[in-house]
């Protein structure tokens, strides 16, 4: 509690038309107001077990930037209200959030049938994601959320039995959501919010459900405040949006299969943690049966962006997208004895100048179907202990009849000319 | 009146002049040192003559006492005061010399030796030392964060200590406490270094090998040793390899040099000592990784080295990962790597079940999102909550406000969390529920405590773990 004078008190000293300030913090109520006044908080609460928490028994009385809270609860009993008035007595109310029942101000005294609390359980990361809610609102009512990356469609729902869509950005994984949404009307009315963000698969509630459904509502048409779409069209949408797959280290999946027309454009992008730039080379090697390059040409780096038979190129960065480099495959064009491409990352003079992929943050592989642009899948190599120079991305490999993707994500301290040694080639010192 | 009489003075740059005792009470290869005459002081006089014509010695020792000393500063500059004996003056006549504080109290035995951290980190002579002076192993885990923290500071300013050492740390574990001494070797700079390469074991490889000069990065190493040693009471890099059977000079050259090898590397096992049991790894995440980082990836990659600053951050974070013992030790980091056992005594918490809050903090910009900040607080009958951990912009460095926010109880087999300060909010199953100050609430498995509504204000996940 704020302050050694009781708030009555504090009421009670106040001329006619007097102007109360008071500070931020809780104040125990009720509070009775008798005369005309300007009540007026700043962060401040007033509550009270027995209601009403606030009582206005005449004209002119202004209460302004409140929180007033019946703390048993939202009943409909008066002795539960947070305000209580007499309409004729016009009481001007401005920036009061109110917890429990309002009584003599017109429909906002009907009856509300809202959630206090929502909780949305586990929560999927990395999707976007879309939910129901219904409320029976006696009159027309702003939702707010105050959660970043949470909004309502429609935003402007009720009087009466009224459906808004809660729409989630991509959530982080392992994270926590935990804050209020608001509804606006005379009065603020607020709904604590809370999920946790999980990486592991066991949602709570599924996209497109309805989580608050007000009682008795199962059979009721609702209103939508707005027009609004219907709730496959949002589950398909849902559905495109989801979020490709995200491998680990080690992770091997099919690609397409052998001779497929299947164009898939590999996307590789790393930042520096580091002031200094630190320069990377993309490149390929195509492999025959003894992992070794069956001509020089089969050898793609800045100095050979393409080969002969137009089966993988070097399409350079997409800046707009944080994409440093680009490698287009088309599968239907490789030759049947090659039978691996190595996708490598070397860091250039990366001994001489003590530069690494420990230095890097977000070094990634993305694959997307080119034709369509739509992701498949994503590697991100985000080990900072990496002292590696030179990093092998994925390794795809012919295997029964289809093209593999292994996300390898890890290299050697050595440099370029290393890894073309490896692979067959001959390079000078 | 005759001690009056014996009194010499001395004059520093400033003009302001001291007396000091004649009787010489310590001497060392540099210098021989005086009490002042108020005992509050001791005076280094350098024993070469040449010194006081160096002009460039004489300018790092300003240095030294004005432009770099950190206990000049305003703010904390009484803090750094407990950790470090920071030379105070230049003495000019009648000789060239520094004027330096005596070491505080808590860092001297009953019978006037100075405690050398060297003591205490040698499990036989820790034998030696008298049980109220020994300490726990909090102590010690304390002792290792004011010596990364004042490395930490030093090496903000671009000062080098060039010989940090187990000589030139005092410790006391009784209080967790360092002071930093011998501090004008100190590296200035832009001016040359001292000839002093360093004490022995803790030189890093580099030096040895004749391919650098003591700097920012091999104090790295050397405290990277002493943290090491501080915790786990053994050298990281005197194992039963032999290098060399020409010489032990030649042997000690190269264990610590070129060929030096952690005694507990993963993969090259050919330095570790037989019947090493518990491994580095009983230290919990944040020590482990730096450790990790210092004597297997890094040892020979001196910018790679963790900094001072990782390494003060993951000491203060592990003291959230501690837990208390029945044994001499008396606290444990309460680690999965351990199986939740001391590794001292091998003894496990009393509590079937124990709280371990994780972190998370509001996303900038995006409130109502938390995010993980993989830190977590293990829990323990009697333990605080602190303002740095009620807040996550708040960090328990030099300036800290002490204030408890509140405190845990376990109490017939539960665990509570009673508020003190705290503008405390509780999530239960999507539930919201404000605690206030002087109440309480039991922890139970998904609770969510939103310790502050305020800006900064963090949230804390409880998990319990079966021990």
């Amino acid at each position: 509690m704020v302050g050694t004078i009781n708030l009555q008190d504090q009421i009670n000293q106040l001329q006619p038309k007097g102007y109360l300030k008071l500070r931020p913090g809780e104040y125990e109520g009720p509070a009775i107001l008798n005369h005309s006044a300007i009540i007026e908080g700043n962060n401040t609460t007033i509550w009270s077990r027995t209601g009403p928490v606030v009582r206005v028994n005449c004209r002119g009385v202004v209460l302004k930037n409140l929180q007033v809270e019946a703390t048993q609860g939202q009943t409909k009993e008066i002795c539960q209200a947070a305000i209580m008035t007499d309409p004729k007595y016009g009481t001007l109310i401005e920036n009061v959030e109110v917890k429990g029942k309002v009584v003599g101000f017109g429909e906002e005294s009907d009856d509300w049938d809202y959630p206090l609390s929502l909780n949305f359980g586990k929560l999927p990361h990395g999707q976007t994601l879309h939910f129901k809610m219904r409320l029976r609102l006696p009159v027309r009512c702003k939702l707010i959320s105050k959660i970043a990356g949470i909004k309502f469609e429609p935003e402007d729902i009720g009087p009466g039995l009224s459906e808004t869509t809660i729409k989630i950005e991509p959530l982080l994984e392992n994270s926590i959501i935990c804050g209020s949404f608001l509804m606006v009307s005379k009065f603020i009315r607020r709904i604590a919010v809370s999920s946790t963000v999980n990486g592991i698969q066991g949602r709570d509630i599924r996209n497109g459900q309805i989580i608050w459904p007000p009682k008795g509502t199962a059979n009721e048409n609702f209103i939508a405040s707005q027009p609004n779409k219907l709730s496959t069209e949002m589950l398909q949408e849902v559905q495109q949006n989801t979020h490709p797959k995200q491998l680990k280290k080690g992770h091997r999946i099919d690609l397409v299969a052998e001779n497929s027309p299947t164009k898939i454009t590999f996307e590789l992008g790393w930042k520096s943690r580091i002031s200094d730039h630190i320069e990377v080379d993309v490149v390929a090697f195509l492999l025959g049966e003894r992992e070794k390059v069956l001509k020089d040409e089969d050898f793609i780096f800045y100095g050979n962006r393409r080969t002969m038979d137009e089966s993988l190129e070097l399409l350079g960065p997409n800046s707009a997208e944080g994409i440093n480099e680009r490698i287009i495959i088309d599968f239907s064009k490789i030759h049947p004895e090659q039978q691996k491409i190595i996708v490598a990352l070397a860091v250039y003079q990366g001994k001489e100048r003590r530069q690494g992929f420990a230095q890097m943050s977000r070094v990634f592989i993305k694959a997307k179907d080119a034709a369509v642009g739509k992701e498949l899948f994503c590697f991100e190599m985000n080990d900072q202990t990496m002292l590696e120079t030179t990093l092998i991305a994925a390794e795809i490999y012919r295997y029964k009849g289809k093209w593999k993707f292994a996300a390898v994500g890890s290299g050697y301290r050595e440099d370029l000319a290393y890894l073309c040694r490896k692979y067959g080639l001959e390079v000078k010192d | 009146m005759a001690k009056n009489k014996n009194k010499l003075m001395a004059k520093l740059a400033d003009g302001t002049r001291v007396a000091y005792l004649p009787e010489i009470i310590g001497e060392g290869s540099e210098g021989v040192v005086h009490f002042t005459a108020d005992r509050k002081s001791v005076i280094k006089f350098y024993k070469d003559d040449d010194d006081l014509r160096d002009p460039e010695r004489m300018e790092r020792i300003i240095n030294i006492v004005e432009k770099y000393n950190p206990t000049l500063d305003t703010r904390s500059g009484e803090y750094w005061k407990k950790l470090y004996c920071w030379p105070d003056g230049l003495v000019v006549s009648p000789k060239l010399g520094v004027r330096v504080p005596i070491y505080p109290k808590n860092f001297f035995t009953n019978d006037g030796t100075e405690k050398k951290l060297s003591w205490f980190v040698n499990p036989k002579s820790r034998k030696l030392i008298p049980q109220e002076e020994r300490g726990t192993w909090l102590g010690h885990l304390q002792m290792a964060i004011t010596m990364a923290r004042s490395t930490r500071r030093l090496h903000s300013a671009g000062l080098a200590h060039s010989d940090l050492s187990y000589n030139n740390f005092l410790g006391d574990p009784v209080n967790g406490m360092t002071v930093m001494i011998d501090l004008d070797g100190l590296v200035v700079p832009g001016l040359h270094p001292p000839k002093i390469a360093g004490t022995p074991g803790l030189i890093a490889p580099e030096v040895i090998m004749g391919t650098a000069e003591p700097s920012i990065r091999t104090d790295l190493h050397a405290l990277a040793v002493l943290i090491y040693q501080t915790l786990m009471f053994r050298h990281p890099l005197r194992g039963p390899k032999v290098n060399s059977t020409v010489s032990a000079e030649e042997d000690e050259k190269l264990s610590m040099g070129k060929n030096a090898l952690f005694i507990e590397h993963p993969l090259n096992k050919s330095n570790r000592p037989k019947g090493l049991a518990t491994g580095y790894e009983c230290l919990g995440p944040y020590l482990s990784e730096l450790i990790t980082q210092s004597f297997v990836s890094s040892l020979h990659m001196p910018d790679n080295r963790p900094t001072a600053m990782d390494w003060e951050t993951a000491l203060v974070r592990t003291t959230d990962l501690i837990y208390p013992c029945g044994c001499e030790m008396k606290w444990f980091v309460l680690s999965k790597s351990t199986n939740y056992t001391c590794p001292f005594c091998k003894q496990k918490p009393r509590a079937p079940y124990v709280p371990s809050l994780h972190f998370y903090r509001e996303q900038p910009g995006k409130p109502g999102n938390f995010l993980n900040e993989k830190h977590r607080l293990v829990v323990w009958h009697g333990l605080y909550l602190y303002k740095w951990h009620v807040f996550d912009n708040i960090w328990p460095g030099e300036n800290v406000d002490k204030t408890p926010q509140g405190y845990f109880v376990y109490h017939n087999y539960e665990w509570y969390l009673y508020n003190i300060e705290m503008n405390l909010t509780i999530i239960d199953n999507g539930l919201h529920r404000n605690v206030a100050k002087g109440q309480y609430v039991k922890l139970i498995e998904g609770l969510q405590l939103r310790l502050s509504s305020d800006p900064r204000g963090r949230l804390l996940l409880t998990q319990f773990l079966k021990v």
